[in-house]
């Protein structure tokens, strides 16, 4: 990975900028598909590259079960967990940008509380009409159910962001409103949890967890091109958002729209980060881990680099914890939230340590 | 005063071209609420020119920053207004103003991780398109900003690595990237240590004189600023501000009177800020060049008012032989002590004055001979008095 520092090797004639090579973009990808593939063969049950090709290409020879799995639970999960990775990825680097902040993440501006909340409303209201257990047998519907109610809360949660966003000029009075936002959010979750009933709360916390399984085709086909929007936004971004690095003032006097702007970025995080809360859960760690350790391994807080760097290291981790949660070769799936948590802290904490001195100045 | 000082200034540089940045009638302030106004400085009437450094002054708090930020168009004018080479600023797209006036503040970006060479190319910004992909012309322009600095090397450096004048120098040279003709700096000087600041101000004379940019800069550095500056404008508590090249400004007596009533005593003489103090004796002072300016000092730091030599009883005399100073006091009785020190000679017209025997002996100067000079002195002295 060292070949993504930036070229600098002398040239002649006037010496270009730095920028990565291509070389390791390649690595970077190469990465990515090897752990696209491993997804797909690890599980429950291992099943070899050459079967998976097998069914993949649509030949004959394949026992039934294989094939289901392979096409109606693996491949998701794996599209699933790389859009999923990419778009936190992603968010948690403009958040980042926007506040100036190291600590800033996806869910900064109370995005995941507002899901949580819609979530847990949905599990007891629907109690209270009675038709729970009508959505407990129906499996898929009841997912549909709780990631409806998931976006309506984010979405809720967004606009009340927007609406303050234009009338507040300072960006760190909106971070606090946010952070303020999650605290609301998170309380009144903890009222609910205090009335509910066993299986209500479990179900709540089995949420919690969050999980790139359990999405179905259809549910990809709206998943993925609202993930895939938002990513392109932010490839539109990546201008005003270098600018911004140096704080709104200068921004501004470059001819940045900075009002514009910081709402392009809102509504781009958000978007990005509440769809994969409402479907996977709120997925903590990958938002703030992805920019840093793309940020340490490029040496660079150029957007341009930073940009194609964080949607393919997200997914590649999304992956690769995913693999990880289902604890290959058992019947055990641990809790992903623990997982991206227990293998990704450690590894940023090591890198950051040995990269203390450019961490200094955070972004 | 200053009308004619503008005029004639005007005269004779022939220079009829729009002025790349000028005020009319502007108003500076803030507001607070929808009803109130807070206006900080008025009636501001200032021409900044081509190739002219230009140093805005001014004590803590009488707006140098409400008046940078309203016209590097941060701020929005309270009444009148601010033309960038003739067009109303408020007139202008955000892109349009970034190419004609570029800013250095005193944010400091963390961009920690960044090489020097895409920081600058960030000033790029408003050429670019929408990818902000850098054309040949871009490149160019970048490398050009960074040699007219001299920061060629720090290219490929992270700038969380670079020391705090070398930042400087690369936040003046993405500045410069924006190629505009009107350079605005805001306390540019605030974090450097005195070499580093006058390597500053001679690169930015040469910023204005050989770009035919015009740069202003506030700073508290009075100092620099009269000894560089093309042209003061001097903001005083309460306004309004006075504009003419230094020299005129110290002579006028304007300089001495903004800086009036903030502690320290502008002295036309030195063209230093003096610390006010009551004087305690009178000593005559015959000495000159390097050696002399530091002993006035000296004696003027430690409370003496000091006269030209035959003013006064005691008479402080510099001698300097085969490069080595060394200070003779005589009194009216034409006794002459020498000394080798004017740490000893303080200590000796102190233990002298105060008629303390023996001070000197034990807290004054260090070398044997004189110690014992000094001791034999003041024990003539407080023997005689």
């Amino acid at each position: 990975m060292t070949s993504l520092r930036p070229d600098t090797s002398p040239r002649h004639g006037p010496p270009s900028l730095p920028h990565v090579g291509a070389a390791a973009w390649w690595a970077l990808i190469s990465v990515m598909a090897a752990a696209f593939v491993l997804e797909l063969c690890l599980g429950s049950v291992l099943i070899p590259p050459r079967t998976i090709w097998a069914v993949l290409s649509g030949r004959e020879g394949v026992p039934d079960a294989v094939r289901e799995i392979v096409l109606l639970y693996r491949l998701p999960r794996a599209f699933t967990a790389m859009l999923g990775g990419a778009a936190l990825g992603m968010a948690g680097l403009k958040m980042q940008t926007l506040f100036r902040n190291p600590l800033a993440d996806p869910f900064v501006l109370g995005i995941s509380s507002g899901a949580g909340l819609g979530v847990a409303l949905v599990v007891f209201a629907a109690w209270g009409f009675g038709f729970l257990s009508v959505l407990e047998k129906t499996g898929i519907l009841g997912n549909t159910a709780l990631i409806t109610a998931a976006a309506m809360g984010s979405a809720t949660v967004l606009c009340v962001i927007m609406a303050i966003a234009r009338r507040v000029e300072n960006t760190v009075t909106l971070l606090i409103v946010g952070l303020m936002f999650g605290y609301i959010g998170s309380a009144l979750v903890n009222v609910l949890l205090q009335f509910a009933l066993e299986h209500q709360m479990q179900s709540y916390i089995a949420w919690t967890f969050g999980s790139f399984g359990g999405v179905t085709w259809r549910q990809l086909g709206v998943f993925s091109p609202v993930i895939l929007a938002g990513l392109a936004l932010a490839w539109v971004l990546v201008k005003p958002l270098n600018a911004l690095l140096l704080g709104e003032g200068y921004a501004r006097s470059m001819g940045v729209n900075v009002r514009r702007t910081r709402t392009g970025i809102i509504l781009g995080a958000s978007i990005l980060s509440g769809t994969v809360t409402a479907t996977c859960g709120p997925i903590g760690f990958l938002g703030i881990a992805v920019p840093h350790l793309c940020r340490l391994v490029c040496r660079t807080s150029d957007h341009r680099i930073l940009v194609p760097a964080v949607i393919l290291t997200g997914a590649a981790l999304a992956l690769l914890a995913d693999m990880l949660a289902q604890a290959p070769g058992t019947r055990v799936v641990l809790p992903l939230n623990s997982v991206t948590s227990l293998i990704g802290a450690p590894v940023v904490i090591g890198v950051i340590l040995r990269g203390r001195r450019t961490m200094e100045t955070g972004t | 005063m200053k009308e004619t000082c503008t005029v004639e200034y005007r005269k004779s540089t022939g220079r009829d071209q729009v002025p790349p940045l000028e005020t009319h009638r502007l108003t500076v302030g803030y507001l607070p609420s929808r009803r109130e106004r807070r206006p900080v400085a008025e009636g501001i009437d200032v021409v900044l020119r081509e190739g002219e450094l230009v140093c805005l002054l001014g004590p803590n708090g009488a707006g140098k920053s409400t008046l940078i930020r309203t016209l590097a168009g941060m701020l929005k004018p309270l009444e009148g207004e601010v033309r960038l080479s003739g067009d109303r600023l408020s007139t202008l797209s955000a892109r349009e103003v970034a190419r004609r006036m570029s800013l250095v503040l005193t944010d400091r970006p963390a961009v920690g991780l960044m090489p020097v060479a895409t920081l600058v190319s960030l000033g790029r910004h408003p050429y670019t398109g929408r990818t902000g992909r850098l054309t040949r012309k871009d490149e160019e322009a970048v490398w050009k900003a960074m040699a007219d600095v001299g920061i060629e090397d720090l290219a490929h450096r992270a700038f969380g690595e670079l020391s705090d004048g070398e930042r400087q120098k690369a936040m003046i040279a993405r500045a410069l990237a924006q190629e505009p003709s009107v350079l605005i700096l805001d306390e540019a000087t605030a974090y450097l240590d005195l070499p580093r600041r006058v390597e500053l101000m001679e690169l930015l004379l040469d910023l204005a004189r050989a770009g035919g940019r015009a740069v202003l800069l506030s700073t508290h550095d009075l100092d620099l600023a009269l000894r560089c500056a093309h042209r003061l404008w001097l903001l005083p508590h309460g306004g309004p501000l006075h504009t003419g090249i230094p020299e005129d400004l110290v002579l006028q007596g304007t300089f001495a009177e903004v800086f009036a009533g903030s502690g320290a005593r502008f002295d036309a003489a030195s063209g230093a800020f003096t610390v006010p103090c009551t004087f305690r004796e009178t000593v005559a002072l015959k000495a000159d060049g390097i050696v002399g300016m530091w002993t006035y000092r000296a004696l003027e730091r430690a409370g003496y008012r000091v006269v030209a030599e035959g003013g006064a009883r005691l008479c402080v005399e510099a001698v300097q032989t085969v490069g080595v100073a060394s200070w003779r006091i005589h009194d009216g009785n034409r006794r002459k002590i020498t000394v080798g020190s004017l740490e000893s000679l303080l200590t000796l017209l102190e233990t002298a004055d105060r008629g303390e025997l023996g001070a000197v002996g034990d807290n004054g100067a260090k070398d044997q001979p004189t110690r014992a000079r000094d001791f034999e002195a003041a024990l003539l002295k407080s023997v005689r008095s």
